[in-house]
C-alpha cells in the first residue's frame, strides 16, 4: 500500500509533473538522449563520405535494412542525413535550449512561481515526447525513414516512387513535425504570458537577464513563423494521400510513368518551409547569444556593455529574420529583383550581429575574467559567432551563392553558426545552471578539458568543409568520388571524418562529468557564482533536490 | 568556488589563447591558399567577389580572434569599467553597415552583369541548349537549323524507345532537333550559351564548378540562364540538389571544343 503510494508520488512528481523545473529537466534529458541518436547518425554519414565502399560491419548488423552485405545503400544514406538534421535542429537543440532552459529559468528569472499555464506546459512536453517517438519509429518502417532531407522538398517528398523514404517514413516525418510545432506553439504562448504578465511588478523589462529577453523573442518568432510549416505539412500530407496538388506541377514523369494531378508548385513549399526555417535558425541562435551576454556579465563582474543596444540588436535580428528566407532560394530561378531584396535583408542582419560582437569585446576588455567552464563555452560562442557570421555574409551575396549554394561550404557555415553556437550554448547553460538544477557543481577540470577538446575538434571538423565547398564538393552525396574533380578531396574528407570521431569521443568526458557530478559533485551552496539574476538570489527558487 | 576559478593570464587561459591563435592562423592560411576548380567560363566576377570577401572577412576574423587572445592573456591590474558610450556604439554600427553596403553594391553589380542580357544587336546570337533533368540523368537537345525546338509531351515519354523527354516526332519542328546522348553536352568555346532548363520529375540542380554556374531545375517551370565557356576541355556537370537515391551519380560531361570543330563533334556524337 505504501509502496503504491510512493510510486504514485514518484509518477506525479517526476513524470506527470506540472512543475516548470521538472518539465525543464524532462526536456533536457530527452534532448540529451536524442542527441546521442543524432550524433551517431552524423558519424555514419561522415564515414560514408570519407570511405564510400566501407564495410560497416557491426553497424550494418544493427540496422540491416540500410545495408547490403555491409555496404550502405544510397537511400539509407539519404535517410541518415535527413534524420540527423531533423533530430538535431528541432528535437535536440530547440528542445534543450528552449524547452529545457526556458521552462526551468523563465519563471525564476522573472520572479514568478511557475509558468502562466502549468498544465499547458506539461502538455507541450508530452506532445514533444510523442512527436520524438513518432520521428524515431520511422527507423523500423520497412521502407525506412524520410529521406528527402530535413527541408523535405517536394516533389521528392511528395511522390512515393521518388525515393523509398517517401513512403510511410515521410508521413511519420510530417506528422511528427506538425506535432512538434504544436508543442512549440503551446510553449511559446506560455513563455510570452509568463514574461509579460507574471513578472514581478518591481522588475522592469530592462532589468531582465538577456537570456529571458532571448526567450521572449524566440517565443514570438516561434508563434509567428512555425505555423507556416504546420500548414505546409498538412498540405503535403493531402498531396500525398488525398489527391491534391499543392506542390506537384502538371506533366511530371517519374521513371517513365506520368504522374497524375498537377497544377501546383514545388516553389510554394520552399517559401513556406523557409518562412519557418530561417527564423528557426535564429530561434537556435538567440538563446546562445543571451546566455553568452549573461555569462560575460557574471564572470567579468560588470553588466554587459551596451545592455540596451543588446536588447535592440536582438529585436532587430528577430524582426529581420522574417525577411531573409529567400536567400535559401537564390538559385531556384527566382526573380533577380526578389533575389536582390533578400540579399539586402540578409546582409544587413549582420549589422545588429556586429553590434553584439563589438559590445562583447568591450565587455571583456580590461577585465579580470573568471575562466570557469561556463565562461569558456561563452567565449567559444563568441568565436563561433564571428566565424560563422562571416561565412554567412559570403552566402548572402547572390553572386557568391551561385558557386557555393548546396556545397560543403554551406554545411560548414551552418554547423558553425547555427548548430555550433547553439550546442555550445547548451553546454554553457548546463555547466552554469547545474548547481541550480541539482545543488552540486560539475568538475571544472573535466569541464575545461571537455571544452578545449570540443573547441579544437569542432573547428577541425567543420572548418575544412568550407575548403571542400570552394573546390565544388556538393552536399548530400553518397559517394562524392563519382566525380573526377572531387577525387582529390578524399583525404580532406577523411581528415574531417577523423576529426568528427574525435569530437564525438570528447563528448564522453561531458557525460562522465555530468553523471558523476550528479551523484558526487561538490555541494554548490546557494550561490556558487557571483550572479545577481533572480534565479540565484531569490531563496524560494533554489533547487530542492529535484 | 568562484575564487578558485582560473582567471585570465592563468595556465588555462594560456592554453585556450594558444589554441585560438593556432586555429585562427591555420584557418586564415587554409582559406587564403584554398583553390577553386580552374575557371573556364566568363564568370570571373564570382572569383573576384570571393577574393574581396576573403580579404574583408579575413581582417574581421583575425581582428576578433586577436581580441579574444588578448582578453585571455592580459592581466588587468585594476578593473577599469568603461562607461557606456553611445557614440562609440554608433561609430562601430555605422562602420559595419558601411562595409556591408559596399559588399552589397558590389554584389548587385555582379548579379546584373552575370544575368547577362542585352549584349548589343551586333553580338552573335547565343547557342540555345535545352537541358532536361530526370532521375538520374541529363538530357540535352539542340534546336537544329530551324532554331526551333520541336514540341514535347510528357505522355510521349518512352524510355524503351529512348525518347526520354517525350519528343513529338510528328511536329515538323522536331525533325532537325539534335538529341545528344544522355549525359554528354558538346559546346563551342567562346560562344554565349543560353540554357533552357527544366526537370521531368523532382528538383535537380545544374552545377558546373569550373563554369561558376548553378541553377535549380524546377519541375513545372523553365529556367533560363546564359554563360560563355572560354576554355576547350572536358568539364563535369554535377547535380547539386538532393534528388533521390541516385543523386550522387547524376553526373554529366560537358565537352567544350573550338567553334570550328563544334558541328562535326556534335554530328559524331549523335551517330
Amino acid at each position: 500500500m505504501s509502496g503504491n503510494a510512493s510510486s504514485q508520488s514518484f509518477l506525479s512528481r517526476y513524470v506527470f509533473s506540472l512543475d516548470h523545473r521538472v518539465i525543464g529537466l524532462q526536456y533536457l534529458f530527452t534532448a540529451m538522449a536524442l542527441a546521442l541518436v543524432g550524433g551517431l547518425l552524423a558519424l555514419i554519414v561522415r564515414i560514408q563520405i570519407a570511405w564510400p565502399d566501407h564495410d560497416f560491419g557491426l553497424i550494418s548488423a544493427l540496422l540491416p535494412q540500410g545495408f547490403d552485405e555491409g555496404v550502405m545503400k544510397p537511400e539509407f544514406y539519404a535517410a541518415l542525413f535527413t534524420m540527423h538534421g531533423t533530430i538535431m535542429i528541432f528535437f535536440v537543440l530547440s528542445a534543450a535550449l528552449i524547452g529545457g532552459f526556458g521552462n526551468y529559468l523563465i519563471p525564476l528569472q522573472v520572479g514568478a512561481k511557475d509558468m502562466a499555464f502549468p498544465r499547458l506546459n506539461a502538455l507541450s512536453y508530452w506532445i514533444y515526447a510523442v512527436s520524438s517517438v513518432i520521428m524515431l519509429s520511422s527507423f523500423v518502417v520497412p521502407s525506412g525513414p524520410a529521406a528527402s532531407g530535413w527541408t523535405a522538398y517536394p516533389p521528392l517528398s511528395a511522390l512515393k516512387g521518388a525515393i523509398p523514404g517517401s513512403n510511410l517514413g515521410q508521413d511519420l516525418w510530417l506528422v511528427a513535425m506538425a506535432l512538434f510545432i504544436v508543442s512549440f506553439t503551446l510553449g511559446g504562448l506560455n513563455f510570452l504570458a509568463t514574461i509579460l504578465a507574471l513578472r514581478k511588478p518591481e522588475l522592469s523589462m530592462m532589468d531582465l537577464p538577456l537570456f529571458t529577453w532571448s526567450m521572449l523573442f524566440v517565443a514570438i518568432l516561434g508563434l509567428l513563423a512555425f505555423p507556416s510549416l504546420t500548414a505546409a505539412s498538412v498540405m503535403l500530407l493531402l498531396d500525398r494521400h488525398a489527391g491534391t496538388s499543392f506542390f506537384i506541377p502538371m506533366g511530371l514523369v517519374l521513371s517513365g510513368d506520368p504522374v497524375p494531378g498537377g497544377g501546383g508548385s514545388p516553389i510554394l513549399w520552399q517559401h513556406l518551409f523557409w518562412f519557418l526555417g530561417h527564423p528557426e535558425v535564429y530561434i537556435l541562435m538567440l538563446p546562445s547569444l543571451g546566455i553568452t551576454s549573461d555569462l560575460f556579465t557574471v564572470f567579468t563582474g560588470r553588466r554587459v556593455f551596451g545592455y540596451r543596444s543588446m536588447v535592440i540588436a536582438m529585436a532587430l535580428i528577430s524582426g529581420m529574420s522574417f525577411l531573409v528566407w529567400g536567400h535559401h532560394m537564390f538559385v531556384s530561378g527566382m526573380s533577380p529583383f526578389l533575389g536582390s531584396a533578400f540579399a539586402v535583408t540578409t546582409t544587413l542582419i549582420a549589422v545588429p550581429s556586429g553590434v553584439k560582437v563589438f559590445n562583447w569585446i568591450a565587455t571583456l576588455w580590461n577585465r579580470p575574467l573568471q575562466l570557469t567552464t561556463p565562461m569558456l563555452w561563452a567565449l567559444g560562442i563568441f568565436s563561433l559567432f564571428v566565424t560563422g557570421g562571416l561565412s554567412g555574409i559570403w552566402l548572402g551575396q547572390t553572386q557568391i551563392d551561385i558557386q557555393l549554394h548546396d556545397t560543403a561550404f554551406v554545411v560548414g557555415h551552418f554547423h558553425i553558426i547555427m548548430a555550433g553556437a547553439a550546442l555550445f550554448g547548451v553546454f554553457a547553460g548546463l555547466h552554469y545552471w547545474f548547481p541550480l538544477f541539482f545543488g552540486r557543481l560539475m568538475s571544472e577540470r573535466l569541464g575545461a578539458a571537455h571544452f578545449l577538446l570540443t573547441f579544437v575538434f569542432y573547428y577541425a571538423t567543420f572548418f575544412p568543409m568550407h575548403l571542400a565547398g570552394l573546390r565544388g564538393q556538393v552536399r548530400r552525396v553518397y559517394d562524392p568520388y563519382q566525380y573526377e574533380y572531387l577525387k582529390p578531396l578524399q583525404s580532406m574528407n577523411a581528415f574531417i571524418t577523423w576529426a568528427a570521431v574525435a569530437l564525438a569521443l570528447a563528448q564522453i568526458l561531458f557525460f562522465i562529468n555530468f553523471f558523476w557530478s550528479l551523484k558526487r559533485g561538490a555541494p554548490s551552496g546557494a550561490h556558487p557564482w557571483a550572479a545577481e539574476s533572480l534565479e540565484w538570489t531569490e531563496p524560494e527558487s533554489l533547487a530542492e533536490g529535484v | 568556488m568562484t575564487e578558485d576559478a582560473p582567471r585570465n593570464g592563468g595556465q588555462l587561459a594560456r592554453v585556450f589563447a594558444l589554441l585560438t591563435a593556432a586555429f585562427a592562423a591555420w584557418a586564415a592560411y587554409a582559406l587564403a591558399t584554398s583553390s577553386m576548380p580552374p575557371l573556364a567560363a566568363d564568370r570571373g566576377r564570382i572569383d573576384s567577389a570571393i577574393e574581396l570577401n576573403l580579404i574583408v572577412s579575413g581582417v574581421v576574423f583575425l581582428g576578433a580572434h586577436l581580441a579574444l587572445v588578448l582578453v585571455l592573456l592580459r592581466r588587468p591590474r585594476e578593473a577599469r569599467i568603461p562607461r557606456e558610450n553611445i557614440r562609440v556604439e554608433m561609430l562601430w554600427t555605422a562602420l559595419t553597415a558601411a562595409i556591408l553596403v559596399a559588399l552589397l553594391v558590389n554584389s548587385e553589380i555582379d548579379a546584373r552583369a552575370l544575368a547577362g542580357g542585352d549584349e548589343g544587336a551586333d553580338a552573335p546570337k547565343p547557342v540555345v541548349v535545352e537541358v532536361v533533368a530526370q532521375q538520374f540523368a541529363w538530357n540535352f537537345r539542340l534546336p537544329g537549323e530551324d532554331g526551333i525546338f520541336g514540341r514535347t509531351d510528357p505522355r510521349l515519354v518512352d524510355q524503351a524507345e529512348l525518347n526520354f523527354i517525350g519528343l513529338d516526332k510528328k511536329d515538323p519542328a522536331s525533325e532537325d532537333d539534335i538529341l545528344l546522348p544522355q549525359g554528354l553536352l558538346i559546346l563551342p568555346a567562346g560562344r554565349e550559351i543560353k540554357v533552357r532548363l527544366r526537370s521531368l520529375d523532382v528538383i535537380h540542380s545544374f552545377f558546373v564548378a569550373s563554369f561558376r554556374v548553378k541553377r535549380d531545375a524546377m519541375p513545372g517551370l523553365q529556367g533560363e540562364f546564359t554563360f560563355t565557356p572560354t576554355t576547350p576541355g572536358s568539364f563535369e556537370l554535377a547535380c547539386a540538389e538532393h534528388c533521390g537515391l541516385g543523386h550522387y551519380r547524376m553526373r554529366g560531361l560537358i565537352e567544350v571544343v573550338p567553334e570550328a570543330e563544334w558541328a562535326g563533334k556534335v554530328k559524331e556524337a549523335t551517330q
